[in-house]
């Protein structure tokens, strides 16, 4: 009888075991850190993007002064270019923003929870700026 | 059947038992070890492969290169270049096709960098990252995406 109640408890251990080893946690740390880099990928190739013989950060401070840029409406004009691109290089939604000392410029797509971008600040002779992404998830 | 007779089919079963789940155990514990010792060997490999589209674009061999700036761009002429000499870099980035697409404003055109596939493989992954790419020629910025595939 008590060899019986042993075999049992040493299926129970066993089953234990068992679920352990299956129910191993994986992280996801990796996926974290590859958006990390394509979000810093993709603020860094926005900022530099040449249009109408500038850059796109001259763009941006152009919308933040209020200026126009290449005879268009600054804002408008960094808004649909920075959407085209982004559409075009990422499959992931998100999130864009221009501010100017706390004051937001303008924005792309809606807030959300996921991995930023480093800030960059941007400068040239008219002004400064900083743009910040997010890879929403 | 005597009770001394019951004891001792029930001792023959428990160390019946007690053998079967040794063997058991050491089976399911080596097949553990041995599929874990290959699951660690390719997240090595995978997080090797992931790194490479932040490494790619701060390798000397395409990275844009200006006096007092820090752009973070790849220089196409310096791919263009790179294109004749990449059979060499097999020890680097062993069997993978890596190519840049202008995506922006560009006509999407593929731009081959290296290409190493094997006659047989089981297994492609695909990464890619949006980067920044400086056309010499037209002296220009363009948005473009860097994609590597892994084939093992």
């Amino acid at each position: 009888m008590v060899g019986l109640v042993i075999i049992v408890l040493i299926l129970i251990v066993v089953g234990l075991l068992f679920l352990r080893f299956s129910l191993d946690s994986k992280d996801n740390l990796s996926d974290k850190s590859v958006l990390s880099v394509k979000a810093n990928n993709l603020i860094n190739a926005i900022r530099l993007t040449s249009i109408c013989n500038r850059q796109m950060y001259d763009a941006i401070i152009a919308c933040c002064n209020g200026l126009e840029f290449c005879s268009r409406d600054a804002c408008q004009l960094a808004n649909e270019e920075i959407n085209k691109i982004i559409n075009k290089s990422l499959e992931e939604y998100v999130y864009f923003e221009a501010e100017n000392q706390n004051n937001l410029c303008f924005s792309i797509n809606s807030e959300c929870q996921g991995i930023s971008s480093t800030s960059n600040f941007i400068r040239n002779n008219e002004g400064e700026a900083q743009i910040n992404l997010k890879i929403c998830r | 059947m005597r009770r001394g007779e019951l004891q001792i089919y029930e001792s023959v079963l428990v160390i019946f038992f007690f053998i079967l789940m040794f063997l058991l155990g050491f089976i399911f514990f080596n097949k553990y070890t041995v599929d874990n010792v290959k699951e660690q060997a390719l997240k090595y490999e995978e997080l090797k492969f992931q790194e490479l589209i932040a490494i790619i674009p701060s390798m000397y061999e395409f990275r844009c290169s200006f006096s007092f700036s820090d752009y973070e761009c790849i220089d196409l002429s310096k791919v263009w270049a790179f294109n004749r000499i990449s059979k060499d870099y097999f020890n680097i980035f062993g069997y993978k096709k890596i190519s840049i697409k202008d995506v922006y404003p560009g006509d999407e055109e593929e731009i081959l960098v290296y290409e190493k596939v094997p006659r047989k493989y089981k297994t492609r992954r695909i990464i890619s990252s949006p980067i920044s790419i400086y056309n010499t020629m037209e002296d220009t910025y363009h948005v473009g995406v860097l994609r590597i595939e892994w084939y093992y």
